[in-house]
Parts: structure tokens; sequence; C-alpha cells
């Protein structure tokens, strides 16, 4: 579910989602139900079975007019309460919630653990526990989509105009694909060596940064050199080949043929994996203006919320409460990863730093490749007299790289240079390029041609080289009486197809499917086939990362879903508590007493204790296992004995092993007896995973929680 | 990025500038170019240009303003301009101006330092400190009339260049007038070039002219600039050249040019020591010591006479002691002579401070546009070793096997062929090897100057040639400096020393004399040899200067050929 981009732009017509309401409310419980009713229809007794409460409520929250009252009746602490959930994903640790609440709007947690509370009562914000907070804040998803349209113009980013100027030394400028195919084109001609860690050795580093950093720009060269490295490895398309950083030069042609959306997804799908919420943020970004900033402030803030969203919604349905060591969630947008990609630009206004789509951005989020808008028709290299190869930043990207295989690569920049000398045309004949193929591409794909004394002392330094060749490609065989037939479709589809002698042809290895259906689409039944003449047929090449990558890309698998919500029955209704009040020994008026049901059966036991640990809410964590004192966690467990409960704890040896052997880190036990012993506390347990009594010291249980019956 | 395809300027990271020649609006660009930026490399489609301190000094000095270079890149760049671009950009230019060199009351000179942290920068520093007599108060310093020169050097250590408008001496006085008609019967009068490069180094006699350099290709006529500079300057002049042959040159020109007698034009050389109100010498004469450690014997001609202007003639080439006496006569007017201010030595910023700011350029292609100097063909004839000595070559050292593809026989045969191909055109045949030139000299019954030719001899051999009784000359590269041989139109190069960059530029000088023929410039090298190794070193340069690069090839059966189309072939070929 994606909140802010709710398929419903306006509010619902009356009617509306009435079915998935109508599903909701009969999935409530018959004492939900009630509290429904008493709640919004005026406790009218004359409905008393649950189908008929379901009913009724499903009409009331499917109608616009009275869902508006029923929000008009909220104040603007709830609203606001209500806008950070939805903005969530429905689902937000309770402290957590309560903190960002504090941070974003000011007033105390208290203030604002009251004003859960008071949704929880007007029955749209539920609880995972009953503590209070709860560890998590819920919304159901119906209600979700049903209020979200109220607060359309909120839940989205808001575009400002004005006296903003593009910031210079937070933005690179440097163009993104033909960036990445200078890098590439570096690594195939200087390989530099890495250690055992695959880290570059410094030297070879400070080379290649300097060498490129008339392009990256000197002070943040470091940068982006990191984020070339890691989306090319991410691709696949460098290896660490024992000791040294290089190309994978298949895979690197491979890229450079594939169809441009392809290509694109397969940037898409590196980014993601690199941050889940990337596409979420470029189509936030995407809805402003083309002209208009959004106020990083605002970004960060929706951002987190979503962020820490899919956090607690994974941990709410995989019941995983533990949450790890702080730092380890960064609820920060990655504005430099984009910015280093070209997608965002960033400026800055009287009022603080704006962020935008780039023109790049948004080319790309139009499926043009990462770079691609750079790319203008009719750019081409030139030949200098001299052997100077300039090849200008908006090239395509495959004659670039093709430039960079035949010429020693010199300068990098906004044009970059190369030097054609008698090694680097030996090399590309090594590398496969053929002699008339080699000439033919330097005099044809360049705005000038090819000089003549360029192209005699090419020539010269050819040699006899390539008398010889080796050639790659699918040979195609066709009976001669449907030699012209075959032909004249591979024409009309402007295949390459090359005459090797009578019906046999070579084409393109990377046609081959296209040729197949083509043949099949006129009637042919051509075998799929290929006649191998390996000394022994392999039994399938691995396929490259690419490959695997590509093939993750077309089939929508491997991209990480940036949905939040997920289904309905990750969270069933018969999971969630009603909101208990702030404090234990708030007294509760009747009225609050009558909304608070308890859905689940034990939890009422459960309450009183848990209230007892949270009467201060920042010391339960986020809604997780707990962290507390020695004193506390004594205090917690002296209360688990006297109910006889078990209890879940996180424990570890003094060499900070896990002890527990779980895969959540929990051991579950049941306790015994508080002990002191020279000082250290500690207490005897029943441990059920290895079915034996434990001393367990109180100061080692780093997280402790009750455990579910 | 911004990207505009259609616009000629890519303006890189480092600073150069790479210019589209085929853009539409290339010409608008590289008049913009050619007033803040040093050309560094002119091949056939794009050219690169450097934009340095120095390039903004000299663009500072002729009024140039940030806003105006930075409007200028914005207008015509294809991508961004990269921020630091500009922010060096505004940093070197806003240094020129900031110290200034001011006549003072008596025998001091004022040195007056326009801001306030800089001045405390200046103040600091010993080197520049040593150099005042002191400071009048915060910003100004004293500076003894003595220490004009080596005060702006120091300054331009520490990266502020001095705009010295200190003045000068008026020099001896001497009516110099420009003829209408040279003495050779020619019309004659400054073309519209020279004389924008006179008024503007000039610059009416102010204190803010009257220094600096003038960059001219070779053949666009330097030395009539100087005499246009001489005309205004009305004072006696004292010539530097850099051989006796520009030497003799220099005063030809003079007395054929302007109303000055014989009696007023001195040479002083090693031949002849006449100081006269004009005296033209050399570096060579300047820079002589009696002993190894000795005092330079003939320094003492800058203060024989009240020298007015002092003319540098290819100042890229002017030696270190001429810097160093150059320091101490800056109360002179100093105008620099020069197909290019870069130097081998990297001592442009002496160039800068001593003798002055680039006053004036104009690009060679608009000059060979007008016809103004001749539009030069190169062409490189590459012919294998006879058989004979392939297996010499392959036994051979790596210095034999340059000599010996050098000495190829089979270059008599093609240098045979070129004659005839240009039998009526005037021809120079340069070489290295003696054994080589005389053996030309012999076949081909043509004269030959070497080293060893008397100066009489030479110039007896060089006036035949310029009026035609001789149409071919061979010459070693004694030739390679200041000859002026106007009617030289083609040269063929036999044998050349290792790659010289210099030496090549020399060569090709010989023939872009403005002539009605084309001029042609060939080479013959052995293929697949070391020598074929050092002539595409020779190539680059000739292609990084823009000139057209033609390969041709030679075999016994079929002669001089095109390795492919090669197009403007003469009509002979």
């Amino acid at each position: 579910m994606d909140p802010t981009n709710s398929s419903s732009s306006r509010p619902p017509a009356e009617g509306e989602l009435t079915d998935p309401l109508r599903q909701y409310f009969r999935s409530c419980p018959l004492e939900l139900l009630v509290a429904y009713r008493n709640r919004y229809l005026g406790g009218d007794t004359s409905l008393d079975g649950g189908e008929a409460i379901a009913e009724a409520m499903a009409q009331a929250f499917g109608h616009r007019k009275r869902l508006r009252t029923i929000l008009e009746e909220l104040d603007k602490a709830h609203h606001l309460a209500l806008i950070a959930l939805i903005q969530s994903g429905g689902v937000a640790g309770g402290t957590w919630l309560l903190q960002e609440l504090c941070l974003a709007h000011g007033r105390t947690e208290d203030a604002w653990l009251h004003t859960m509370h008071d949704l929880g009562r007007a029955l749209l914000v539920f609880g995972n526990s009953r503590q209070a907070p709860p560890l998590f804040y819920v919304m159901p998803r119906v209600l979700s989509d049903q209020i979200s349209p109220f607060y359309r113009k909120r839940l989205q980013l808001p575009g400002v105009q004005g006296e903003i100027r593009l910031s210079k030394d937070t933005n690179y400028r440097h163009p993104v694909g033909f960036s990445l195919v200078s890098f590439l084109a570096y690594l195939e001609q200087k390989p530099v060596r890495v250690t055992q860690k695959a880290e570059i050795f410094k030297k070879s580093l400070e080379e290649m940064i300097g060498f490129f950093s008339h392009l990256w720009g000197a002070s943040e060269a470091q940068k982006v050199f990191d984020w070339h490295r890691a989306l090319l490895e991410d691709l696949g398309l460098l290896v660490v080949d024992d000791t040294v950083l290089t190309t994978d030069r298949a895979a690197v042609q491979d890229w450079l043929a594939l169809e441009p959306a392809v290509r694109r997804d397969l940037y898409l799908d590196a980014f993601i994996r690199h941050e889940p919420l990337i596409e979420w943020l470029l189509n936030r970004l995407a809805e402003i203006g083309q002209d208009e900033w959004v106020p990083i402030k605002l970004l960060n803030l929706m951002y987190r919320r979503c962020y820490m969203g899919s956090v607690f919604h994974k941990r709410f349905v995989r019941k995983t409460y533990y949450l790890p060591p702080s730092g380890f969630y960064n609820p920060n947008p990655p504005m430099e990863y984009l910015q280093l990609a070209g997608l965002v630009e960033r400026g800055l206004g009287a009022e603080g730093s704006y962020v935008r789509l780039s023109e790049s951005g948004r080319s790309f989020l139009k499926g043009a490749p990462l770079g691609e808008a750079e790319i203008a028709e009719g750019v081409r290299f030139y030949v200098q007299p001299n052997f100077e190869v300039m090849v200008p930043a908006g090239m395509r990207l495959d004659s670039v790289y093709k430039v960079g295989q035949i010429a020693e690569m010199t300068a990098v920049d906004r044009m970059n240079t190369y030097t054609i000398t008698r090694d680097s045309v030996r090399d590309a004949l090594d590398r496969g390029w053929r002699r008339d193929e080699l000439l033919e591409f330097l005099g044809k794909a360049s705005a000038a041609g090819l000089p003549q004394n360029v192209r005699s002392t090419v020539e010269d330094w050819m040699g006899d080289h390539g008398e010889v060749e080796f050639h790659d490609a699918l040979v195609i065989t066709i009976r001669s009486d449907r030699e012209d037939d075959v032909m004249d479709l591979l024409r009309k589809r402007r295949s390459t197809a090359i005459r090797l002698g009578p019906g046999v042809y070579a084409i393109p290895r990377e046609d081959r499917d296209a040729v197949l259906r083509a043949l099949r689409g006129k009637g042919f039944e051509p075998s799929p086939w290929v006649h191998r003449y390996d000394r022994e047929a392999p039994a399938g090449e691995a396929p490259t990362r690419l490959q695997e990558l590509a093939a993750r890309a077309a089939a929508g698998t491997g991209r990480a879903q940036p949905e939040l919500g997920g289904d309905e029955m990750e969270y069933p209704v018969r999971q969630l508590v009603v909101l208990q009040p702030p404090s234990a020994e708030t007294t509760a008026p009747e009225e609050q007493q009558q909304g608070t049901v308890a859905v689940n059966g034990d939890g009422r036991a459960i309450a009183s204790m848990v209230n007892d640990m949270c009467r201060k809410p920042g010391a339960a964590g986020s809604g997780d296992l707990l962290k507390m004192s020695p004193g506390k966690t004594a205090d917690l467990l002296r209360a688990a004995i006297s109910r006889g409960h078990d209890v879940e704890i996180l424990y570890r040896t003094p060499a900070e092993e896990s002890v527990t052997g779980s895969t959540t880190g929990l051991l579950r036990v049941t306790p015994k007896v508080l002990r002191e012993h020279q000082g250290v506390a500690f207490v005897d347990a029943f441990d059920h995973k290895r079915h034996q009594e434990n001393q367990f010291i109180i100061k080692k249980i780093q997280g402790i929680r009750l455990a579910r019956e | 990025m911004r990207f505009n395809p259609t616009n000629p300027l890519i303006i890189q990271g480092d600073g150069s500038v790479l210019v589209e020649v085929h853009s539409p609006r290339y010409s608008e660009a590289r008049d913009l170019l050619a007033r803040f930026a040093e050309l560094e490399k002119s091949p056939e489609h794009i050219h690169t240009y450097r934009i340095t301190p120095l390039s903004l000094w000299n663009a500072a000095s002729a009024g140039m303003k940030f806003a105006e270079i930075r409007a200028g890149l914005e207008e015509y760049t294809k991508y961004d301009i990269p921020y630091h671009v500009l922010v060096n950009i505004e940093e070197s230019l806003g240094r020129f101006g900031r110290v200034v060199l001011l006549p003072g009351p008596s025998d001091h000179l004022l040195l007056e330092v326009h801001d306030r942290h800089s001045a405390r920068e200046i103040a600091l520093n010993k080197g520049v400190i040593a150099q005042t007599a002191g400071a009048v108060r915060e910003g100004l310093f004293r500076v003894p009339l003595g220490n004009r020169g080596t005060i702006k050097q120091a300054l331009l250590k520490m990266g502020y260049p001095v705009d010295d408008r200190a003045g000068f001496v008026k020099g001896a006085p001497l009516e110099v007038r420009l003829r209408d008609r040279s003495v050779s019967g020619r019309p004659f009068a400054l073309r519209h070039y020279q004389r924008e490069a006179v008024t503007t180094f000039h610059r009416s006699g102010g204190a803010e002219g009257g220094h600096g350099v003038v960059v001219l290709p070779c053949g666009a006529g330097k030395t009539i600039v100087a005499m246009g500079v001489m005309a205004e300057c009305r004072t006696q002049t004292l010539i530097l050249a850099t051989g006796i042959s520009a030497v003799r040159q220099w005063i030809r020109e003079v007395l054929d040019k302007t109303w000055l007698t014989p009696e007023d034009v001195g040479e002083y050389t090693g031949e002849e020591k006449q100081v006269r109100p004009v005296t033209v010498t050399t570096y060579q004469i300047l820079t002589h010591r009696g002993e190894r450690d000795g005092d330079f014997t003939h320094l003492g001609l800058f203060t024989a006479a009240d020298w007015g202007l002092i003319v540098y003639d290819e100042v890229h080439l002017l030696p270190a002691p001429v810097f160093r006496i150059t320091a101490d006569i800056q109360a002179r007017r100093r105008l620099g002579l020069t197909a290019t201010l870069v130097r081998e030595d990297g001592r442009e910023g002496d160039v800068f401070t001593l003798i002055g700011p680039k006053r004036y350029d104009v690009p060679w292609k608009e000059l060979e546009g007008k016809g103004f100097i001749a539009e030069a063909r190169c062409h490189e004839v590459r012919i294998d070793l006879p058989p004979a000595d392939r297996m010499i070559y392959a036994a051979a050292d790596e210095r034999a096997k340059y000599r010996i593809s050098a000495e190829n026989p089979w270059k008599m045969r093609v240098v045979a062929e070129l004659l005839k191909r240009h039998a009526e055109d005037r021809v120079l045949i340069i070489g290295m090897y003696l054994d080589q030139l005389q053996e030309i000299a012999r076949r081909f019954k043509a004269p030959l100057i070497t080293g060893k030719t008397p100066n009489a001899e030479r110039e007896v051999l060089f006036d035949a040639f310029r009026r035609g009784e001789i149409k071919v000359l061979a010459v070693s590269k004694v030739a390679n400096f200041s000859i002026d041989l106007p009617d030289a139109n083609v040269a063929i190069q036999v044998s050349g020393t290792f790659g010289s960059r210099q030496e090549e530029a020399q060569r090709l000088g010989r023939i872009l004399r403005p002539k009605e023929a084309d001029a042609w410039f060939y080479s013959v090298v052995t293929r697949d040899s070391r020598e074929q190794h050092f002539a595409h070193n020779r190539q680059l340069f000739l292609t990084e200067q823009g000139y057209s690069y033609y390969i041709e090839e030679w075999d016994e059966d079929r002669g001089i050929r095109p390795v492919t189309a090669s197009p403007g072939l003469p009509a002979s070929a």
C-alpha cells in the first residue's frame, strides 16, 4: 500500500469501497462491533446481530458525508496523528510514532499518547498489545484507504516555486551514462590491482580518481568513484578477477546491446537493491511540476515515515519485535545516491534546501536508461589528423565504448580524448575487431571521417594482422528452394544476415529469438535447437550476473516491493487490541471503559503487569523487546514469578556469544526465584530450550518480554 | 547536465577549452577565446585552447572583465561550465590590477597594492620586500628604479601580476617614416592587422602601452609590425634577432621599407660591430663570454646608446641572460615578436613580466584564408628500404638504424620524382647528413649551403634563389632559422633530427611567406623503420598546428602515389 499515492485521489463516492468495508466489519469480533455501534450508530440496540451492525457500519463509513462528519469531530492533533500513521503505511512502532509526532509537530509524548488513545477510542487506530503505548499502532488498511482521500493534499509533497537556485557544490554535473562507460573503458585499458578484500590499492585509486576528477569534480571524486564501482559491480559489469578489478567484456557488450527499457529496469533494480524505497521516492518527486522544488525537510519527513512504516510492517507481520542497535536503520532519503546518479538535483532558497528531479531523472522515470537523457541525436566523435579521437558526452554509449576498445584513453572530461596508437590498434584486433570493421567504424561513425594520414598509418600498423580471423555468429542453413523466401523475410525485418555460401548465412547471436519468431510467424518450422560443434557439448554455461539480472528484471522478481501494507490477513483484526488508557493509574471514565474491549483473550491479565513496566513509555523501546535497567528487569521478573508467567529473554555469555541458539535470539524461560550472590543478582529459571534449570545474571539480560501463552 | 549540441565550445574541467571547427558559430567563439586563452593545438576538427593565469592577465591588461568572459563562455558552451573553472577565472582575473607600479617622486617608483589582505601577504614576503626601499604606508612601497624588473618577477612568483604604469624613458629621438613604395619598387603599406597590432601596442604612447608581445604566424609580417612601432615611437631602436642571417634580413627590410639610410642602421654581430640609431644584433653575441664563467662581453650594447625601444624577435627563444639584462632596462619600451608564446623552457612568466603582456594575436588560419600567408600542404612519402640494406638495418643498433633509414638510397629517386612534379617551383631540399646532401647536390646540380659555407657565399646563393636564377637549393640545418626566401614554395625534407618539433616548425616556416602558389612540404620517410617512428612525432606536431597531412608511398614500379585518394595533389601529380 502506498498511502500517499492512493488510487483514490478524491473522497470516495457513495457506495464506493463498501465491499471491503463490509468485509472488514464482518471480520470484527462482536464486542468490537458493539463498540462501533455505540460510537457511530447512536447505540442503536435494534442492530443486535453482528451481520446487521457490520452492514450498518459499512454504510456509515462508506458514506462520504458521514465520514467527513466523523473526521470533522477530530481536532488538529488527531488529524496530524492520523496522517502520520497513514504515511507510515498504517503500522508504526508505538514509541516511535509518539517520538515522530513530537519531532514533527511539537507537544510532549504524553500529549500524543492521549491523542492516540482518543483515536483508539474512536476505533480508527488499534494496538497490538495492551501496554500504552502498544508495541505497534495499527490502522486497518480499509480504514486508511477510506480516510486517506480526505487528506489528499497533505499526503502529497508540496511543489514550491520562487527564488531557488541550483546548489553548485552538492550537485554532480557529470553526464552519468557517459561517465559509466568511460569508467568501464578505463578499467579495460588499465585493470587495477585489488587487495584480498577487493579494495583498490591506494596508489591506483588515487591515480584513477585523479584521472576522472576533471569530469567528476575534484572535491567529491571519491564519492562518485564509489558510486560508479558499486553500481557497475551490482550490474555484473565489473568483476574481480583474481587480484585485478576489470570488466566482464561479454557482459558489457550484452549490456550495451540490451533494449533501452531493459537497461533502465536493470538500473532501477540495482537502485532498489541499494534502497528499496527509491522508486517510491522518485515517484513522489515526479508528482511535482517540472519547475517546482520540494522542501527537503518535508521530503525527509515523508520518507522517514514511509521508511519506518515499511520496517514496522515487516516486523509486525513477522512478529520479530527485537529492535536492532541504533543506527541499523537509516530513515533518511538516499538523496546523495540519487544525486550521484544524476536523477535529482538540490537547490538553495531563502528558507533552506530544496530538491527536485533532474531532467535525467524525469527521463529515467519515463523509461529512458540512466544518463540517456544526455544523448543527443547526431552527436559523433572526431578523429583528428594528429591521431586523437575526441569523444563528446552526448554520444551513443555503445560508440563511446567502441572507441575505448580501439584507442588509448588519455583524458576524461566533457569531451574525452583518446589516442590511436600502434598498440591500441593491435589490442583492438586481438580483442576481435576485424580490419575492415575497425576502419569502417572510425570512418563512418565519426563526424568528419577518417583523415587520410590516420587511415594510412593505421593500415600500416595493422600489417598482416587479421589474415585469419575467428568469427562469432550464429549460422543458419536454409534449404535451397526456401532460401529466397527466408531472405525476403529477413530483409523485411531489416535483420543482419551475411551470406557465407549457398544456403548458409551468418546472423548475430542475439537475433536468434527474433528470427525464430519471425520464421514461425511465416509458417516455417525451424527447430529451436542450435547445432553445436563443441568437442563436448557444454552442459550449459553459467549465466553471467547481467543475464541473471536481466531475467529477473524481465520477470519483475528481484525487485524489492515498496508496498507497505500487504495482505489484510497479515494483521487480522482479531489480533488487534483496543488502545489502553495512557497510564494504568488513570481511572478510565465509564465511557472509556466501555470502549476498551479486549480482543484477544489473554490480554487483560497481561495488561496490568505490562502497565507496571510501561509507566514511562520511552523505556519500552520502539514497541519491541524491552531493554531495561537491571532493577526494572528484576521487577518484571518478580511480577512474572508472582503471576506464573513465562518470559522471553535475550541473554548473552560474557564472550557475547548468544546462548539461545534460537533464530530470533530469544530464550523462553520460566522464572522461579531471584537471588543475589556476592553482589551479583541472578534469576533461577527453567530454560525451555534445554529443558533444564539455569541461572541467568540479570544485568546480562539484554531484552525481556512476557511470553505469549 | 545542460547540453546544447549546436554550440562549439567544450569547457573542460582542467581549464582547457575545445572548439569544434565545423560549428557554424566557430568564428565568433574563436574570436572570443583568442582574447583570454592560448591556442595550444589546432588539428583539423577540434582546436584546443587553454585558460591560464597568464592568458587571463594578458586579457585583463587589455581591459577584459570577468563578466564578459563568463557571458562569452556561457553563450557558446555546449555543456555546463565546470563551476571551479569559473571560480579560477574570476580569481585569476581579480589578481590583475591589484598591484600597480607607478612613477615615484624622484629616484623611486611606487608599488601600490589595492587590497589589504594582499598588501599584508606581500609585506611578509622576504623576496619582494628585499626589492623595495621600505613602505610609505600599508599597501604602498618604494621601489628603487633598478629593481623594476626583479620586483615584478618576485611578485609574479607570488601570483600577483604587476600592472606596470611607471612609464618609459623617451630615448634619443629618431625620425622613422615608412615608405609608400619599397626601395625594391613594390607598393607598401601596413595591412589592417599589422596596423591594429601597432596601435594596440603603442596606445598613443601612454604608460599602459609601450611594452608587450605581438603574436603573428610565420610570414605574417612581424618585421613590418616592428617598423610600424618604430615609426610611432620615433626613437633609437635596438633589435635582437636569432642569427646573423636574420640580422641582415632585418637590415634589408628596414632599409627597403623605411626612409632610414644605411648610415642609420648598424649590424652588431661577430663580423661587424656597428652601433647606430637602429642597431640589429643577435642573441648569440649578447650572450657571448670570453671564458666559460666570465662576464658577458657585449652586454654593454644595451647601454651603448639611449635606446627608446628594444625589439625582441622570436621572443620564445629569448635566452636566460637576456632576460636578466632585460630586467635592468625596464624603463625602455619593449616589443616582443613571436609566432607562439609557448616556450620549451616554460619561462612564459618571464616573458609576461619582463617583456610585457600579449598585446595582439591573430589566428593564422584567418590570415591563410585571406591569402596573407601561404597555405601549406604537408606530404609524407613512405618508401621501403632497398632489400640489400634490410639485413644491415636489422643488425644495426638503434642509433645506426636511424641513420640507415634516413640515408635510404631510394630517397634520391623520390626526390627526382618530386623535382619533376614541381619543375616550375622553387624548391629547398633540407637534410641533416652532409653525405646525403652532397649526393643530392651532385645528382641534381643544386647548390649546397651548410654550416661551413661562408656567409658571403650564402648571401650570394640566397640572392640567386630569390631572383629565380637557382630553382633548387640544398640546405643543411643552418637554414632552419630566419632565412627569408620569399619565393620558395616547396620544401623536401630528406632527413631531420630526432623528431624535433621546433625544427619542423622552422623548416615549414621557410615556405610560408605569401606567394601566389601554394606551399608544399614533403618528408621522405623509410617505412617500418626508426625514422618512421620519429616521423610520426613530426606528423603529430604538424597536424596539431593545423596543417593538412597526406601520406603517399613510393615503389620502384609505380613511383609516388597516394595510399588512398589524396585530395589536393598538384596537377602534375
